[in-house]
């Protein structure tokens, strides 16, 4: 019979492009400070960690044990992953089990990533296949691009309702302290005149590269009840993946297999029939503006092809029926390694009614995606209600 | 045998220098098909695969990619560890507990002989201080084993009893370790374990699933892992932090005292002397009588990041049938700053 887990506290640094006024181990210090102050707790009251970032962005190998001194891990239980945009909540799932299993009692999960000190398109590129994939695959944006003109010809879906999401993400990003991009002013004109990466994704429709990291503090039954007046019952903890190479799964963002897979297990170990009734708020993996779009409907937020119009009426936004990243989104901060934690990190505080600036009333449920590429998807459904 | 994991199935590659007969994901299917094969279920009946691998030696980022759908991930969960692969066996472990029932392949894959060792040693250095300066890990290795001043003499013999046993390499006496070339003081070039390419893969599995597949078990009855501190002024001659590990991994199998069959993960000579004294487990003469790595450990040819699990197959063929007890033990790291410890027990 395994435990009774739930996310107690949260820390995340103030994102930005280039965080030159910090190291990368005092970066993540800021959110694991932040994250263990919030409950009056050290590092040497946590059990275990498990840290979550892609060596190759930064070119730093063994990067756990080169941080273990700065972050006052050496001689604690770490467990290092490595699984690309996925990571963040990979770490937050990896607790779960840590902690249901019995092996651990507190469990901190770290994210992080200092991209402007590395390469991530350049390590990006390394992900394909090297013999069948790599000579075509530039980093993540032309990759994106191609799936993203599928999924528009098959859903229907316009570069005007791709842009309103663009909007929304950075308008509600100003009611979050540590969101990097901020845009109050910005319009759906706005994104429509901006530059064309590659067709039909353009700059606003993309997300930023970020530096900054995010921790979140999960704990047992009792003890999670000692840490946190509300704590954030885990109710599901799924991952899914599909086929690797590119042409096994033509459709990939116009049928994210992952994610279809992914929200049907998890909805049917939470009991969830109607997600837009039964979750009060989700915090979504979008790399782009359109791969919101294409998970309302893999979520079932919306009837299959009908992503546009759940934007154009309002479901998603922070008055809507079932508001969708009301911290800004991926596409407000990105520091790859830390991303999914965040949504994780949301998730939680918005359960745990902490999420000052950008709180949904009555939060009971929440739910929080990692995304890999379409290939990859990790799932998380938070509730008020201990299971 | 609720709440319990058993190894139910193991598979393991032809470990060479150089494997170019096959590619990663060739590679790593040759361990898994193995594995399945063993245990008498097929890719269908997989829950779940938790993988290990290291980007850097891979050339690839989030290098599970290269195998997770040959070891049956598709549409199903695939967690990759980022160190040795006895810390993804541990994983597998807690996952199959959470749970409470499945079937789990743990696999992991290294070919050390696509990547230079030099570029990613030097990744592995701290970037404000050190890279500049173009080391290496046989640099650092040669600093620490001045420092704990074992003998020429012992560290060969701790070579040849290795090699002695190896299924892939041809033995080498004590003086032929001692005759290799010098490569940082102290060390002679044969004191590194060799760079191999293979991969390995086990089925894990629940109490009642075990039963019914009737294959002989061994159950993962604890396992333990701490990550040291980075630094170079450190005690360089301590193995404290596996000290640490092995003590963690005791108290969770709740057993008072280590087992008679130790499999040691050990990059260099001097480390394997400088860790059965850390384990309490003897000098020279337990690697040449067998009390340490019966098979040879990584001198016998076990790839790095693999060799962890591949230690876990040596000791699970050594208790199946039986109701012995054997410790395994991984490490990554320039100079191994992060150990795992698993225990093992006959069902």
């Amino acid at each position: 019979m395994s435990r009774a887990v739930a996310g107690v506290a949260v820390g995340q640094t103030h994102h930005a492009s280039r965080r030159t006024d910090v190291s990368m181990p005092e970066m993540i210090r800021e959110a694991i400070d932040r994250c263990l102050d919030s409950r009056g707790l050290r590092i040497k009251d946590v059990d275990a960690f498990v840290l979550g970032n892609m060596e190759m962005f930064e070119g730093i190998n063994y990067v756990e044990q080169w941080m273990s001194d700065a972050l006052g891990l050496a001689g604690k239980q770490v467990w290092k992953l490595n699984n690309g945009g996925t990571v963040g909540a990979s770490t937050a799932i990896t607790a779960y089990n840590l902690i249901a299993s019995g092996y651990h009692d507190r469990v901190l999960c770290v994210g992080f990533e200092k991209q402007s000190e590395g390469s991530t398109q350049s390590a990006i590129t390394t992900v394909g296949d090297p013999i069948w994939e790599r000579a075509v695959m530039a980093g993540a944006i032309g990759n994106f691009a191609a799936m993203t003109s599928v999924y528009v010809n098959e859903s229907g879906a316009t570069a005007e309702q791709a842009a309103k999401v663009a909007v929304k993400a950075r308008r509600n990003a100003c009611n979050n302290e540590y969101a990097h991009l901020k845009l109050p002013n910005i319009t759906v004109q706005e994104v429509l005149d901006s530059d064309m990466l590659a067709y039909p994704v353009r700059k606003l429709d993309m997300c930023p590269s970020s530096d900054g990291a995010a921790a979140v503090l999960f704990a047992a039954e009792d003890d999670a009840k000692k840490l946190s007046p509300r704590p954030a019952w885990v109710h599901a903890a799924v991952v899914a993946h599909d086929q690797q190479y590119m042409g096994d799964s033509p459709k990939r963002l116009a049928e994210m297999r992952s994610l279809i897979e992914a929200r049907t297990k998890a909805y049917k170990i939470a009991g969830i029939t109607d997600p837009v009734k039964e979750l009060d708020v989700a915090e979504v993996y979008e790399p782009a503006s359109y791969a919101e779009l294409a998970m309302y409907e893999c979520l079932a937020f919306c009837p299959k092809g009908g992503g546009g119009a759940h934007i154009d009426a309002g479901v998603s936004e922070m008055d809507g029926e079932l508001p969708v990243n009301p911290s800004g989104g991926v596409l407000s901060t990105n520091p790859v390694g830390a991303t999914a934690l965040i949504r994780v990190a949301e998730a939680t505080l918005q359960t745990m009614n902490e999420a000052t600036g950008h709180q949904v009333p009555n939060v009971r449920r929440a739910l929080a995606t990692g995304y890999g590429g379409n290939a990859w998807t990790d799932l998380m459904i938070l509730g008020t209600e201990r299971l | 045998m609720s709440g319990d994991a058993f190894i139910v199935g193991f598979g393991e590659t032809r470990h060479a220098p150089t494997r170019d007969d096959a590619n990663t994901t060739e590679l790593a299917y040759e361990a898994v098909s193995a594995a399945l094969a063993d245990a008498g279920v097929t890719l269908h009946d997989v829950t779940a695969v938790v993988s290990a691998s290291l980007d850097f030696w891979e050339g690839r980022t989030i290098s599970s990619m290269a195998v997770n759908e040959i070891a049956g991930a598709t549409f199903k969960s695939e967690s990759k560890i980022s160190a040795d692969s006895a810390q993804a066996l541990a994983y597998a472990t807690a996952r199959l507990k959470t749970d409470g029932e499945g079937l789990i392949v743990v696999v992991t894959h290294c070919k050390e002989s696509q990547a230079d060792p030099h570029i990613i040693d030097l990744a592995g250095f701290d970037p404000y201080y050190h890279r500049a300066l173009d080391p290496d890990e046989t640099v650092i290795a040669g600093f620490q084993a001045a420092q704990l001043g074992y003998s020429l003499d012992e560290r060969s013999r701790v070579v040849a009893a290795g090699r002695k046993n190896s299924p892939w390499l041809a033995p080498l006496s004590a003086a032929d370790v001692a005759a290799s070339p010098e490569t940082s003081s102290p060390l002679h070039a044969l004191e590194r374990a060799p760079r191999m390419d293979g991969a390995c893969a086990v089925i894990l599995t629940d109490g009642a699933t075990a039963k019914r597949l009737g294959r002989p078990a061994v159950r993962v009855a604890g396992s333990g892992t701490t990550t040291g501190s980075y630094w170079l002024d450190r005690d360089l001659t301590s193995a404290n932090d596996l000290t640490v590990a092995f003590s963690r991994a005791l108290e969770s199998a709740g057993w008072s005292d280590a087992p008679d069959h130790v499999e040691l993960t050990t990059p260099y000579a001097h480390q394997a002397l400088l860790f059965a004294r850390a384990l309490g487990t003897g000098g020279v003469e337990a690697f040449e009588d067998g009390t340490i790595s019966p098979a040879g450990g990584q001198f016998a040819g076990r790839p790095g990041v693999v060799a962890g699990l591949s230690g876990v197959i040596y000791a699970v063929k050594a208790l199946q049938g039986t109701s012995n007890r054997a410790l395994c033990h991984g490490t990554t790291g320039l100079l191994a700053q992060s150990h795992h410890v698993i225990c093992l027990e006959g069902a």
